[in-house]
């Protein structure tokens, strides 16, 4: 690996994005070049200091500051507005809330709501959002349960009276917070969205057993496994390369996940570079359509086109179908090579 | 309440591109008050919605506003310098304010659009996604001005703990 091309991939190599032949090559560049490891380490010891930065909380003055600005902005008559009922309702048809709670007891007035509480598992699972549509005063609470977890639960929230339901009355827990935005600053606040952001680990393997506790069985090794923390997806590999690259060419056909087969793409795309092998060739004025492409793509996937047979749009999955036809033997080869 | 969760990041944010605290403080109000009127048409998690990187994108999108304002002469600046609110009333200091002050100097000499990237990522929480959603640009790109708004930073921290790398980074600007 040239040192000109290494800084770039120093926030990958240091988050663990990088699929296990690129870190092995980058680790091993780092033993043998002093001067990559010395900015390496110089890099880590500075973003270390910059991630040490910690935000102070937004003071009591400024968030009255916000909301006062807010109420003037809309002019609220004192009292309950006129056009409550329709924030009230455009609320509704929005507004979810979600209650992520650690194990530790929540204090709360019980005369208003009782809490659910649930307790996570100390390890990355299927999570359950338990979602909550605000109540109105003349509507019952509605509970969705997206997907059913091995988190027992043990009580349940139930908002009586959304006139009453105040978010001081529930803690700020790590990696968890519930919050409202008041419509209205006045003595009767009403709470009318609530939306939690919270870092999720999610795995995206098929769900085994999932019922109340009860652990479902383990999955068997698969050459690629999926991570999603908050938006950001990361894949794990394992494996020889001629089971992981058809395991990630496989996953380009998801179309309804365009986010996902960016990242896979981009593995496929570090991979094949590492390996020093080309890409699939392709003529440079229509690189998928033209008779030259055609010809080249649709005779390394099915052999040679039929006659009167219509031009194929080609997407990245047959791209790459068509690449490791023509190299998978080959990255086999060099892949066997180098774990000797 | 979102506004207590968020207030502080959003004028972080805003103090970082505006380089002005009190107007930093000004267009918070204004973030807030499009954020309230806005909720309405705001997917929900359910939808697909992310809240956070929504109303970063609101704060983004009256930089980008009060920027144009300034470059076509329409906003008259009263003060001759603009203000930072100093480090240590920003971020909690545990003893290290020295420190917070050369980390924040080195934090706002790293140039847009890498400092902007870098800020929401590593400063304020958000992930690479949510990042790229709230500066309207490519995950891809928001990693590659991470990347290098963390290298710049490096550079520039380095050299104001008198501690300068071996190796000059040379910062290319490759907008998208």
């Amino acid at each position: 690996m040239k040192c000109a091309n290494f800084e770039e991939l120093f926030s990958d190599y240091m988050e663990g994005h990088l699929h296990a032949q690129a870190r092995s090559r980058v680790a091993s560049h780092l033993e043998q070049c002093a001067a990559c490891r010395a900015d390496y380490e110089a890099f880590r010891y500075a973003l270390g200091e910059l991630q040490s930065l910690e935000l102070r909380a937004t003071s009591k003055g400024e968030v009255a500051a916000i909301l006062a600005a807010v109420d003037r902005a809309e002019a609220k008559p004192a009292g309950i507005p006129r056009s409550l009922w329709t924030h009230l309702a455009a609320a509704a048809a929005g507004a979810l809330l979600i209650w992520w709670l650690w194990p530790e007891r929540v204090q709360i007035e019980e005369k208003l709501v009782e809490v659910r509480i649930e307790v996570p598992v100390d390890r990355p699972v299927e999570v359950e959002r338990i979602v909550e549509v605000p109540t109105f005063v003349d509507r019952p609470v509605e509970r969705i349960v997206e997907r059913v977890v091995e988190i027992p639960v043990e009580r349940v929230i139930e908002v009586e009276h959304p006139l009453q339901l105040r978010m001081d009355r529930f803690m700020a827990l790590s990696g968890a917070l519930a919050e409202i935005v008041s419509l209205a600053a006045s003595a009767a606040a009403v709470p009318e969205l609530a939306a939690l952001e919270m870092p999720l680990t999610v795995d995206r393997e098929p769900l085994q057993t999932r019922r109340h506790g009860r652990p479902g069985r383990a999955s068997p090794p698969s050459p690629v496994r999926v991570l999603r923390t908050n938006d950001r997806i990361s894949l794990q590999t394992h494996g020889p390369l001629a089971e992981v690259v058809p395991a990630l060419i496989a996953m380009l056909s998801d179309d309804d996940d365009p986010q996902l087969c960016q990242v896979v793409e981009a593995q496929l795309t570090s991979i094949r570079d590492e390996s020093g092998l080309p890409a699939v060739a392709l003529p440079e004025d229509n690189p998928v359509r033209s008779p030259a492409g055609l010809a080249t793509i649709e005779t390394l996937i099915r052999g040679a086109p039929e006659a009167d047979e219509a031009p194929i749009e080609y997407s990245a999955s047959s791209l790459w179908r068509a690449w490791w036809k023509s190299h998978g033997e080959q990255l086999a080869s060099l892949d066997a090579r180098s774990t000797i | 309440m979102l506004v207590e969760r968020y207030g502080s990041r959003i004028r972080a944010v805003l103090e970082k591109q505006l380089g002005d605290h009190h107007l930093a403080m000004d267009m918070a109000q204004d973030v807030w008050i499009r954020a309230f009127r806005g909720l309405h048409s705001f997917r929900s998690a359910e939808e697909g919605g992310r809240f956070r990187p929504w109303l970063f994108a609101i704060a983004f999108n009256l930089v980008r506003d009060q920027k144009r304002r300034r470059e076509r002469g329409q906003e008259i600046s009263f003060e001759e310098h603009f203000q930072h609110e100093p480090a240590a009333e920003r971020y909690n200091p545990s003893g290290r304010v020295e420190e917070l002050a050369a980390i924040d100097e080195a934090l706002n000499a790293v140039p847009d659009p890498f400092g902007a990237a870098l800020h929401l990522v590593d400063v304020v929480g958000l992930s690479y996604q949510e990042a790229g959603d709230s500066l309207g640009c490519s995950l891809g790109t928001v990693k590659s001005r991470v990347n290098r708004g963390r290298l710049a930073f490096r550079d520039i921290f380095l050299k104001l703990s008198g501690d300068a790398p071996r190796v000059s980074i040379e910062v290319r600007n490759r907008n998208s």
